[in-house]
């Protein structure tokens, strides 16, 4: 079974793919907060894209990491989100966005505890039961020192199993936290439990003066982050790839053909 | 209306953004799971006084969904929410003005 690559949906470049005829996105990943309940000039455009192409859904705001309730009646419509646009895969970052019921707007790490295992675990349960499908959660890029129990991979694994739910594998997250915390990408795809991972994710990374590798997705992929696809890309049973782009949208053959140098890195 | 409010409010945030991000690097055990101590090592202040620095400038945007901001994209790329260079006119200046109460206040 092949990988299918697909593309980021933002507002920039709505127009632009739904004039597209050829070489199309295998399919679009929304986040559904942008796109929720929304009417008017946008609404109809993303109703044309739900027909054109396959979506897949990312979340913003769930904050499974945090001690706040869980935000029900968001769940509720969220998951009316997905029915109406036929939307089965959802996928999150493993990670608390909020505080005191106040959203912070960046997803920052949980502790990597026995504690956080179980607490996170319980809370994508009735997430599940809720939506009525399997969460996803992605491995997320972090900038601080976290509390470690357990060895980041342990952490990823142990939720995913104790929660019974899936993994979203970013390589570029992957590469990023292994330069800023120096370990090894390679040995940490080895290890994860690829049978729990079911979406990928790939984005460009940027450069800081001091070293520092930012997940910014605003530039190409780097050709060391494509190299470690391409060398363990058989060690997985996704069969979707989620090129992210969120800013320098100017130009969508750009993007069409970085989705080729992916494409390429999965032949 | 409410958007411009959740606007402004979450532009306001632009500092408490660099302020917890500048702070992070110093927090060698700070990220469990959201906690009450979530800022307990942080040698800038303890963590009730951050946390309600925090929270005080969401009040608004406690009540106020965060599907609301649509009109912002958001997305998870690092930093890219802040960039308002491609929003609307409207928008443009309501950050500008923000931008002048921040730094009005950061020389307080």
């Amino acid at each position: 079974m092949g990988i299918s690559v697909g593309l980021g949906l933002r507002r920039e470049i709505t127009e632009a793919l739904l004039h597209l005829e050829n070489q199309k996105p295998a399919f679009l990943e929304v986040a559904p907060e942008n796109w929720m309940e929304i009417g008017g000039y946008w609404g109809n455009l993303f109703h044309q894209i739900s027909e054109k192409f396959e979506l897949t859904a990312h979340g913003l705001s769930l904050s499974i990491g945090a001690k706040d309730e869980l935000n029900i009646p968001f769940l509720k419509r969220l998951k009316s989100f997905l029915d109406e646009y036929s939307i089965s895969l959802y996928s999150e970052h493993l990670a608390f966005s909020t505080m005191n019921n106040a959203h912070l707007y960046e997803s920052l790490p949980v502790a990597f505890t026995d504690e956080s295992v179980k607490h996170i675990s319980t809370r994508v349960k009735q997430v599940q039961e809720i939506l009525e499908r399997k969460v996803i959660l992605e491995n997320v890029v972090y900038y601080t020192l976290i509390d470690q129990e357990l060895s980041e991979l342990d952490f990823y694994n142990a939720v995913a199993s104790e929660a019974d739910c899936e993994i979203l594998l970013d390589f570029n997250n992957v590469f990023v936290n292994g330069k800023n915390f120096n370990y090894d990408p390679y040995e940490f795809i080895s290890k994860i439990d690829t049978s729990k991972v079911s979406y990928l994710h790939v984005g460009g990374h940027q450069e800081q003066n001091d070293g520092l590798l930012l997940d910014a997705h605003n530039n190409p992929i780097k050709q060391e982050v494509l190299d470690l696809i391409r060398k363990t890309k058989h060690n997985f049973n996704a069969d979707k790839l989620l090129f992210e782009r969120d800013a320098n949208l100017d130009d969508l053959n750009e993007l069409l053909a970085e989705i080729k140098r992916i494409e390429k890195s999965l032949e | 209306m409410i958007i411009v409010i959740c606007y402004l409010n979450y532009n306001s945030m632009k500092f408490k953004k660099s302020f917890i991000f500048g702070t992070s690097f110093l927090l060698s055990s700070a990220a469990v799971a959201n906690s009450n101590n979530l800022f307990e090592t942080t040698e800038l202040g303890n963590s009730e006084t951050i946390k309600e620095s925090i929270v005080a400038s969401n009040n608004l945007n406690s009540s106020c969904d965060l599907t609301v901001l649509a009109p912002l994209e958001l997305c998870c790329a690092y930093g890219n929410p802040r960039d308002f260079k491609k929003q609307s006119r409207k928008w443009k200046r309501a950050a500008r003005k923000q931008k002048r109460i921040d730094r009005r206040n950061a020389r307080k």
